[in-house]
Formats: C-alpha cells, structure tokens, sequence
C-alpha cells in the first residue's frame, strides 16, 4: 500500500497534467489522437510545430549577430 | 513542459526543435500519465472550435495544392478527429455540437464524418453527392484500416476514393439483406 502523501502527490501531479494539456488545447497547441494502439493520445499540434519552427530560425538568426 | 520529459539536445544545435520535439522520449512514468489524462481532461467548446480550425486549414491547403493526391491531406484530418471522438463513444454528440457551433442546422446529418466535412469546406465546391462519397469512404477505413496503416495508403491500397465509396455501400447493401 502506498502511503497517503505519495497517493497525494500522485493526484496533484495528474491534475497539473490534465490542467496543462486542456490550456494547450484550447489554445489550439495540443491535439488529441489515436496512436497505433488504438488508444488516445497527445501531440503538438501543426500551429504548435509551426511557431517552434519559427523561434528555432529566430535564435538561428540571432545567433548569427553574436558570433 | 513538466520536468518529467528527458530530452536529448544534440550539441551541434542547442535548442530544442520540432525534430526533438515530434521524437521526444517520455519518460514511462510521464508516458501512462499522459495516457491517463487523455480521459480526465474535459473537451471544451474552445478545444471543439480548434479542432474545427485545424481541419479547416487542411481544406483549405487540399485547395491550395495542385498535387493530385491532396485531397487526402483532408480525408486524414477529418478521419483522425472524428476516430477519437469516437474511442470516447462521442462521435455523434460531438459532430452535432460541431454542426451547432458552426451555425449548420441540418437535422438530417447524423453521420459524424459528413458532419465535419460539412462543417469545413466550401458547399458550392463540396456537395451533397461529394460529401456522401467521402463520408463512406471514410467509414469503410473505420471498419477495415488498421490503425498503424496510414488513411491514404489503406485507400490507395483499396483502389482509391471511388472503389472505397462502392465496397461500403456494398457491405450496407450486405447488412441490409441479412
């Protein structure tokens, strides 16, 4: 049996999760799907990806300026 | 994202990219919590409209694009949103909700994947005849495709949209007989 505080911590933990997952989908940066399991799943959504994308080229590009 | 999640920075990059990103290695403990919360996060009416968004910029690529297999850019799209609505035994609620946020009042589209297209695309471009056509193709890969093989392989692999349309009307005839 596991001791009441882990049980606890355990739960505030997937709380936070699921917080987390449902602001990133409403904000349209996280999808659900099925994964070859047949099971849902998470993943970043095509915006998401997007906008990494163009942060990563910013960084480049001003990595660029300060050789 | 939770510190949970291990990932691995090359050193000739350091930053985190959309490579890292789409492989990026869960932790087992990380991963089934993941899982787990896939049930316990509620779908808003905010994640519905997203996902409306999300389908409706894949038509609108479909459309853009002149390359000949395009259209199953879309055929996915509305395939893999309406495949895990229905994993949560939604489908039909959730296709009438996102006739209803779209202002769409059509009792008679009961089918979730008629539905959606419906919901996104264009009715002079998509009509009644197009949208059945798709709609039974997409329901022949719910009941045939396995979920590792991608959509426009298994219809390809089938003989294409058309093919796909006339084997599930077949197998409807099949039903009705029996």
């Amino acid at each position: 049996m596991k001791p009441e505080k882990t049980k606890n911590t355990n739960h505030r933990k997937a709380e936070l999760i699921a917080e987390i997952l449902r602001d990133y989908e409403r904000h349209g940066d996280a999808m659900r799907y099925l994964n070859v399991e047949g099971k849902i799943a998470w993943k970043a959504s095509p915006s998401m990806l997007q906008k990494l994308a163009d942060a990563e080229r910013e960084v480049e590009d001003d990595l660029e300026d300060f050789p | 994202m939770p510190r949970a999640i291990a990932v691995k920075i090359s050193p000739t990059r350091r930053c985190l990219n959309r490579e890292n990103l789409r492989a990026m290695p869960l932790s087992s403990c990380f991963s089934a919590r993941l899982k787990r919360s896939a049930n316990a996060v509620p779908y808003s009416r905010e994640a519905l409209r997203q996902d409306l968004v999300r389908v409706r910029i894949a038509w609108e690529e479909c459309q853009a694009s002149r390359a000949r297999n395009a259209i199953y850019g879309y055929l996915t799209a509305v395939f893999d949103l309406v495949m895990w609505w229905a994993a949560e035994d939604r489908a039909g609620s959730r296709a009438r909700w996102a006739l209803q946020l779209r202002g769409v009042d059509l009792p008679t589209t009961d089918e979730p994947f008629a539905a959606v297209i419906l919901c996104t695309t264009d009715r002079q471009k998509v009509d009644k005849r197009t949208r059945s056509k798709w709609s039974r193709v997409l329901r022949y890969a719910a009941r045939y495709k396995t979920n590792a093989e991608p959509l426009a392989a298994f219809v390809r692999r089938k003989g294409g949209i058309n093919k796909c349309a006339e084997r599930f009307t077949r197998c409807l005839r099949r039903r009705g007989r029996n």
